[in-house]
């Protein structure tokens, strides 16, 4: 743009001027662009940071934090539009033709600053919903993998938990088991012999009362002749014994 | 004989004896024991004393035998016991009867120190022993 000054500028002093203000805009702008750059960076680390847990603030915030800072350039745009301006309109030796076209070259250039920051802020926009998507993705992603590994994890423990109770489940059932196999037995022994007792006393006394109504019916029943008669065979057989001594 | 027998006798001779000695002289005799009657029979006063004294010292030379029976027999078998005693032995025997209901039947005997069980209640008890053993 530089070669592009008209040839009419006759002063020295109002080129030099003029060639002041195109420096000092283009330094704007670059300057400008820089801070697009941080404001980005800016954002992709408050990004990073906030993650999918916060996306959408984030995301507002970033793009509010874009539009402030679109602002921002175009106020110092035009701030220095108008400095440009009052630079050219304090060179009071320059032809009116010559500061027409300065004043149209300014604007042009002004109008390719804003085209430039409009441009470079849709697409800083665009980049970073871009890289949010992305991030969200990855981070979607990334929660996928880590549910799937805790849950590969989870289990993992739990099937060795459930080895582990299965094993002590068993232990416990073999050692209850068997001791409750003792206890059982020595609970059946001690009802056996219980049973065998019983048996035994209430077999005894069915003989006990067998035995006396026996030898009740036999007394009643007994007629006095036949008494009589174990008597005499009672002393026979005192007599065949020596119970009397010696004949 | 039996042991109240022998007892009635004692106790007629004391009586005999001293209705010899009494004043009014007779005494009834009809009442005393047929072994005390015949002795005062025998004479003058001394020879009868002396008699029942003999037969007093007689009495002590009978032993006993004992014989328990479930229930009270009847005076006819308590004299066939003792006629077979008298008869069969040959010896001078007093029956001592006693009763014991728990032998149920038949009798046990017990003469100078030995002893026969042939009752009832033995004769069950050797049954059911028996039968427990099969």
């Amino acid at each position: 743009m530089f070669y592009n000054l008209p040839a009419s500028v006759s002063s020295v002093s109002n080129l030099v001027y003029a060639i002041a203000a195109i420096i000092f805009l283009s330094l704007l702008f670059f300057f400008l662009f820089l801070l697009n750059i941080y404001v980005l960076e800016r954002v992709s680390s408050l990004i990073y940071k906030k993650r999918i847990e916060s996306h959408g603030e984030t995301q507002e915030q970033a793009v509010a934090l874009l539009e402030d800072a679109r602002r921002q350039a175009f106020e110092i745009i035009s701030e220095a539009n108008m400095k440009a301006q009052d630079i050219l309109n304090k060179t009071g030796s320059v032809s009116s033709e010559s500061s027409a076209v300065l004043k149209r070259e300014v604007e042009v250039l002004h109008n390719k600053h804003v085209d430039f920051l409009e441009g470079l802020s849709k697409d800083t926009i665009s980049a970073y919903q871009k890289v949010t998507e992305e991030e969200k993705n990855k981070g979607i992603e990334a929660i996928g993998e880590t549910v799937s590994s805790v849950e590969d994890v989870a289990s993992e423990a739990i099937t060795a938990l459930k080895t582990e109770i299965d094993t002590q489940r068993k232990s416990y059932e073999e050692f209850f088991g068997e001791n409750m196999r003792k206890e059982i037995d020595s609970v059946r022994k001690e009802l056996d012999a219980y049973r065998d007792k019983k048996f035994m006393e209430i077999n005894e006394q069915a003989k006990s009362v067998l035995k006396d109504i026996s030898k009740e019916v036999l007394g009643r029943a007994l007629p006095v002749e036949d008494q009589e008669k174990l008597v005499m065979e009672a002393l026979d057989k005192a007599k065949a014994m020596g119970v009397f001594g010696d004949e | 004989m039996t042991t109240e027998d022998i007892a009635r006798v004692r106790f007629d001779i004391q009586t005999a004896t001293e209705a010899l000695y009494r004043k009014d002289g007779g005494a009834d005799v009809s009442v005393l024991h047929p072994l005390v009657q015949g002795k005062l029979t025998a004479g003058n006063k001394e020879t009868v004393v002396d008699s029942l004294k003999r037969l007093e010292q007689d009495l002590d030379t009978y032993s006993v035998l004992n014989i328990s029976v479930p229930s009270v027999p009847q005076r006819e078998f308590v004299r066939k016991i003792c006629v077979w005693l008298m008869r069969t032995l040959g010896k001078k025997i007093v029956l001592s009867l006693t009763f014991d209901s728990t032998l149920l039947g038949g009798c046990t005997l017990s003469y100078e120190g030995k002893y026969l069980d042939h009752s009832l209640k033995k004769m069950a008890d050797e049954y059911f022993e028996k039968k427990e053993d099969v």
